[in-house]
């Protein structure tokens, strides 16, 4: 840890003003959606870095959200239970299913642990897609807003239904930020990086790998499944298509642009790219009110083609693979070394220049 | 309890097809030195992984302290009180000093012992100290070796096991390595099995010696013994 105290938290307090204080002013639906996702997202991304540092990349991050949002939205609808129960528990079961489906999985490495992942991932949301009870193809609908059980609160402060929901994922997505860096930055996180580096070393001096790697995993579920609970209730309707695979890779792809060497890697990518991926409706909803001519066409130039944002994604993720290997929270680093590189260089020309003389 | 801390019994291990230990019995005294030497392939690392159970033992029994460890896995061995600075300095490189210094107290709650454990490794071993926060891959290899010595002491142990802690390193090094062990021996007690390949750091460290051939014991004897053993001689100085 070179920086320490303040220096280091500086940017988790700019992003904590920015979270706090622009969904106050912008406050349409369309904002509060892309805020709400972004918020999702950088849980998620920080999720899976947590089983990265064990070495591990998991691919099954993304239906364990999956198994939160269904088993918060199936014990509302079927079972009526009140969300302050359906949102942990849903937390609860995300860990469970992870730790099950974990055990085997934890004695494999890196790239048979991602295929493991993938599968199992693929495996979870099949099963669901073919439950009946969770709605099957069709999804899960009619789950209780949030938003509506926050009326109350809402009225009282004077802002709007899905802006206090909003701030209620926001507390909960602080919550699991905040433990999952005190997690990392306790014995267990250089523990888990010592795994990743090592594992026959590691278990010599004493590590039961196994049980560290379940660990990872069933934090990083948790926390996913916590975010996923509380997206049901968010969003109302649920479908099992939207925890696939897809969601999986672009947690990754978060990860990756951001950096993930660092805690507030992901976050960074996920705000980033989450902002690219709702650009076209965030702009379609805007030139509704816009008189502007020009906005208007460019708006519904983005709409039209949205879909090729992932080539986009995948343009910058090439970009930033090829100039930034460490990814975007690499930058300080990258300047700081080339400037060393070009002052040892002026010192060697320096130091031949005068041998020339001499 | 055992006069002996380490008792190994018709140890066997296989892997596939080959037989890498054939079959070695050993013992270590409480608070003594007891050194296993042998040339390449004698089964010398062999016979300590498959004490920790990082290897699988085939056949044969290991007690520690009176108790059966056979069938332990290697962290409950370290948490009864065995560590091993493996072969080859296998330290955490990307990780810092403390860091790997830290990760030898896996096992332990104890904060005041690990701290009273981590001033002891510092006297021991100053460099560490001015070190502290350097990536340990980043250390010449006299000051790696003094790491993962330091990084077993972390465990406090009762018996630590060294795999070749001479390997690849300068004599004079090899010298203040064994003064080291010695200290270790002397002012904890700790009971000490060095495996080695260099007979006069074995030599001048241990009390009792344990010669290897092709995965058998050839010879057993306190070291002026040894010394003059004709096999041993025949092993070693192809006298």
């Amino acid at each position: 840890m070179k920086k320490t105290g303040f220096a280091a938290s500086i940017p988790f307090i700019v992003l904590l003003v920015l979270f706090a204080g622009l969904p106050l002013v912008l406050n349409s639906r369309t904002w509060i959606d892309l805020f709400v996702t972004i918020v999702f997202n950088m849980v998620g991304a920080v999720s899976l870095r947590l089983i990265l540092l064990s070495g591990n990349l998991s691919f099954a991050q993304g239906a364990f959200m999956g198994v939160g949002a269904y088993t918060a939205g199936m014990l509302a609808v079927h079972l009526g239970l009140p969300m302050w129960l359906t949102i942990p528990l849903g937390a609860v079961m995300a860990t469970i299913i992870g730790l099950i489906t974990g055990w085997p999985f934890a004695r494999l490495k890196t790239v048979y642990f991602s295929m493991g992942t993938m599968f199992m991932g693929q495996a979870l949301m099949l099963f669901v897609s073919a439950w009946k009870k969770a709605g099957g193809a069709m999804g899960l609908s009619r789950i209780p807003a949030l938003g509506a059980a926050l009326k109350g609160v809402a009225e009282g402060i004077g802002i709007k239904n899905y802006q206090a929901a909003y701030f209620v994922i926001l507390l909960l997505a602080i919550f699991s930020l905040v433990v999952m860096y005190r997690f990392e930055h306790c014995r267990v996180g250089t523990t888990l990086r010592a795994l990743a580096q090592s594992e026959e070393v590691a278990a010599s001096i004493g590590v039961n790998p196994t049980y560290y790697r379940l660990l990872a995993v069933g934090v990083a579920c948790f926390f996913i499944g916590l975010m996923g609970g509380v997206q049901a209730h968010y969003m109302g309707t649920i479908s099992y298509s939207s925890y696939g695979m897809n969601m999986t890779l672009w947690l990754i792809m978060y990860m990756m642009i951001g950096g993930s060497g660092k805690f507030i890697g992901p976050m960074i990518g996920a705000i980033l790219i989450s902002i690219v991926q709702g650009i076209a409706n965030l702009m379609t909803s805007l030139s509704g009110s816009s008189n502007s001519a020009g906005f208007v066409a460019f708006s519904r130039w983005l709409g039209e083609n949205s879909a090729y944002t992932p080539f986009l994604t995948a343009a910058v993720l090439l970009v930033v693979a090829y100039l930034l290997p460490t990814g975007l929270v690499g930058i300080p680093d990258t300047i700081r070394e080339n400037k060393a590189k070009r002052a040892d260089k002026k010192e060697i020309a320096a130091m031949t220049q005068k041998g020339g003389e001499a | 309890m055992s006069e002996n801390i380490l008792e190994i019994k018709n140890l066997k291990v296989m892997f596939g097809k080959s037989i890498a230990i054939h079959d070695i019995s050993l013992k270590v005294p409480k608070g003594g030195i007891v050194t296993v030497i042998g040339s390449n392939g004698a089964g010398k690392s062999t016979t300590l992984n498959a004490m920790m159970s990082i290897v699988k033992k085939t056949a044969g029994t290991v007690f520690f302290n009176g108790e059966d460890i056979t069938n332990e896995p290697t962290q409950n061995i370290v948490q009864k009180g065995i560590a091993l600075a493996p072969e080859g300095r296998h330290l955490f490189p990307y990780l810092t000093v403390q860091k790997n210094l830290i990760l030898g107290a896996t096992q332990r709650k104890d904060k005041d012992g690990i701290a009273r454990d981590m001033e002891f490794v510092f006297e021991l071993f100053p460099i560490l100290k001015d070190r502290l926060k350097q990536k340990a891959g980043t250390m010449s290899g006299g000051q790696q070796q003094m790491l993962a010595i330091a990084r077993a002491l972390m465990a406090d142990p009762k018996l630590l096991c060294l795999d070749e802690p001479s390997l690849g390193l300068a004599p004079v090094v090899i010298d203040d390595i064994g003064e080291k062990i010695r200290e270790i021996n002397k002012t904890r007690g700790t009971s000490i099995l060095l495996v080695e390949q260099n007979v006069h750091l074995a030599f001048g460290t241990a009390q009792y010696c344990y010669a290897l051939q092709v995965g058998n014991v050839v010879a057993e004897g306190t070291t002026e013994a040894i010394r003059s053993d004709d096999v041993v001689k025949r092993a070693y100085f192809g006298g």
